[in-house]
């Protein structure tokens, strides 16, 4: 009954954070609508390069990634995109709420930080799914698998937005009480997705950066997505890629880290407090 | 020391507080707050006055269980703000003027906001009760920003008073508001009956509405009293007289500066404002006016604004 009452409590304060954010959000609606516009003109840019300068028409073959398939392989990337910058919305949205003066409210209810998470993170889903589904259909129309196989691609997904709230919040704490360590870590974090092989394949880089690569965590999260998906489009090929460091990566991360963030958010929330305005 | 938690009669208790601050390029660290000791009794409306930096905010942040204190402690509602802050929170108000407020919804929107982060279950009968007491009916509809100033200030007291807390911690509630809404305000505060921890520059505000007074500066309580003691402080120590002359003020201006006794004189619009030690030095005082057509002469009782500027010295 406690534990119901508790669940019941916290879900009713995540529906309401949504609901502020969203408000917040659509106050400006033609700004609103550039947030989808600017991922596109990035998308529209990499299908430029890889499509007219390097001409991948023809005789592509980057391990399992051909001429026929590297299309799914760029909108897999793009949708990996769209969800990376759930990340950064974290660190907008407490810088904005710190300037605003609205962010002690928050700090001064009795809100679990878990609360924070979720309210963020599924604020950005609602917003961000309308081009990611529009992705995985356009994905679906030109490589069929099934639809099985497409729901675990969006939980493994969901748990890979789930990473991105939890850096977040973590960098967000930061973003509240010293910017210079946000705006640090968070370039850290931008340099290991470059290196993780979103949207372009790992064997075009020289043999030193692929083992650097093979070290990021994120890799084996992108690719083990990637893979889920092609399992619809040849279950051998995608079964003879997969390795223990995929699974192992993405349940490290998504056992640990909601904790872990949750209790840096705490400590130094705590230790240090708002400043900056 | 920190689970001294016996009920009392004071909602807050201050033990030995202290507070230091790292500031970018100095090396040392600066005193925010010094050795606080203080009480305030349940019901009082109590007031925190100091001039800019005297660390009144930093004060109620560590009271509110925003921030962590670097020495002390304190006890509010009979709970240890580091041993206890979930407790703490769920029972106290703050409010930092018309700041956390979402500015870009609209009034009702906010407080049904906070409503559902504390629970409160019959939330709409309770924002049209405080919007109707406010009279705010006819904005909550209406988006913040398109507010005045006053209505900010109104939306943000009507969110703090939507979890009923046991005490309200108000920094700087009415600064920017005209007279009008300031009186309108204090009318509200004083038919609330709770425990109010108040931090004000506005001296007719808290003379208005505090029963103690603690002045704060450079971190360190200069003096704790009641209202009415606060003003005996300056009536003790010095008279001020008023007066207004027809004509010769430049003359009386001059002979008025070689009398000794008289230790400020000021002109403001067309009086003379004197100052003088005591009561005891009228007579002296009126053989040397005499001779000069004096039109009004008006003992002024000293304001709490006084008081703040004697003792911002």
């Amino acid at each position: 009954m406690f534990r119901f009452k508790r669940v019941k409590r916290i879900t009713n304060q995540t529906i309401a954070l949504i609901e502020k954010n969203l408000l917040n959000e659509l106050r400006y609606r033609v700004a609103f609508l550039t947030r989808f516009i600017n991922p596109l003109v990035q998308i529209i840019i990499l299908f430029f390069i890889f499509g007219v300068i390097f001409d991948v028409s023809e005789n592509l073959e980057l391990g399992y990634w051909n001429t026929n398939n590297f299309t799914l392989f760029l909108i897999l990337g793009f949708i990996f995109q769209y969800v990376r910058q759930i990340l950064d919305r974290y660190l907008l949205l407490f810088r904005i709420e710190k300037y605003w003066k609205t962010l002690p409210a928050l700090m001064i209810a009795p809100l679990n930080r878990f609360v924070l998470l979720l309210g963020i993170l599924f604020t950005e889903l609602i917003i961000v799914s309308v081009p990611i589904i529009s992705l995985l259909i356009i994905a679906y129309i030109f490589y069929p698998i099934n639809l099985f196989i497409v729901f675990l691609f969006i939980v493994v997904l969901f748990s890979f937005a789930l990473i991105c709230g939890c850096f977040g919040l973590m960098l967000g704490v930061f973003e509240i009480s010293n910017e210079n360590y946000s705006n640090s870590l968070s370039l850290l974090l931008k340099s290991l997705f470059w290196l993780s092989c979103a949207t372009y394949p790992i064997y075009i880089f020289p043999e030193f950066i692929q083992f650097l690569i093979k070290l990021n965590p994120f890799y084996y999260f992108f690719d083990l997505l990637r893979l889920i998906w092609y399992s619809g489009i040849d279950l051998q090929i995608a079964l003879s890629n997969l390795t223990a460091f995929h699974i192992i990566s993405v349940a490290v991360f998504i056992s640990l880290l909601p904790i872990i963030s949750v209790a840096v958010f705490n400590k130094f929330y705590k230790k240090y407090g708002i400043s900056g305005y | 020391m920190k689970n001294k938690e016996n009920l009392t009669d004071y909602d807050i208790e201050i033990f030995n507080l202290g507070k230091n601050y790292k500031i970018k390029g100095k090396k040392r660290e600066i005193t925010a707050l010094k050795n606080i000791n203080l009480n305030v009794k349940r019901g009082e409306i109590f007031g925190l006055l100091g001039p800019n930096g005297a660390g009144k905010t930093t004060m109620v942040s560590i009271l509110t269980t925003l921030i962590q204190p670097t020495d002390g402690y304190a006890i509010v509602l009979n709970r240890n703000i580091l041993t206890n802050p979930r407790y703490i929170k769920r029972n106290i108000g703050l409010m930092l003027g018309a700041d956390m407020i979402y500015y870009r919804m609209t009034g009702y929107k906010n407080l049904k906001f906070f409503c559902k982060i504390y629970g409160i279950k019959d939330y709409k009968q309770k924002i049209n009760n405080l919007a109707e007491r406010f009279g705010l009916i006819n904005w909550l509809n209406q988006l913040v920003e398109n507010y005045s100033s006053g209505m900010k200030v109104k939306i943000a007291l009507a969110r703090v008073l939507l979890t009923d807390p046991k005490i309200l911690f108000l920094d700087e509630p009415m600064l920017g508001l005209d007279p009008t809404f300031v009186n309108e305000l204090i009318n509200i505060l004083l038919k609330l009956n709770k425990t109010i921890f108040l931090t004000s520059h506005q001296m007719n505000v808290v003379q208005k509405l505090c029963d103690r007074i603690a002045f704060l500066k450079n971190g360190e309580i200069i003096t704790v009293d009641t209202r009415e003691n606060f003003m005996k402080l300056l009536k003790e120590k010095e008279v001020r007289l008023s007066v207004k002359i027809s004509s010769k003020q430049d003359k009386f201006i001059n002979q008025l500066k070689n009398l000794d006794f008289i230790s400020d004189i000021k002109t403001e619009n067309e009086k003379i404002l004197i100052t003088i030690p005591n009561e005891s030095y009228y007579p002296k005082l009126f053989e040397n006016l005499k001779n000069f057509p004096i039109i009004q002469i008006n003992e002024q009782n000293p304001t709490l604004e006084d008081v703040f500027i004697e003792l911002s010295k």
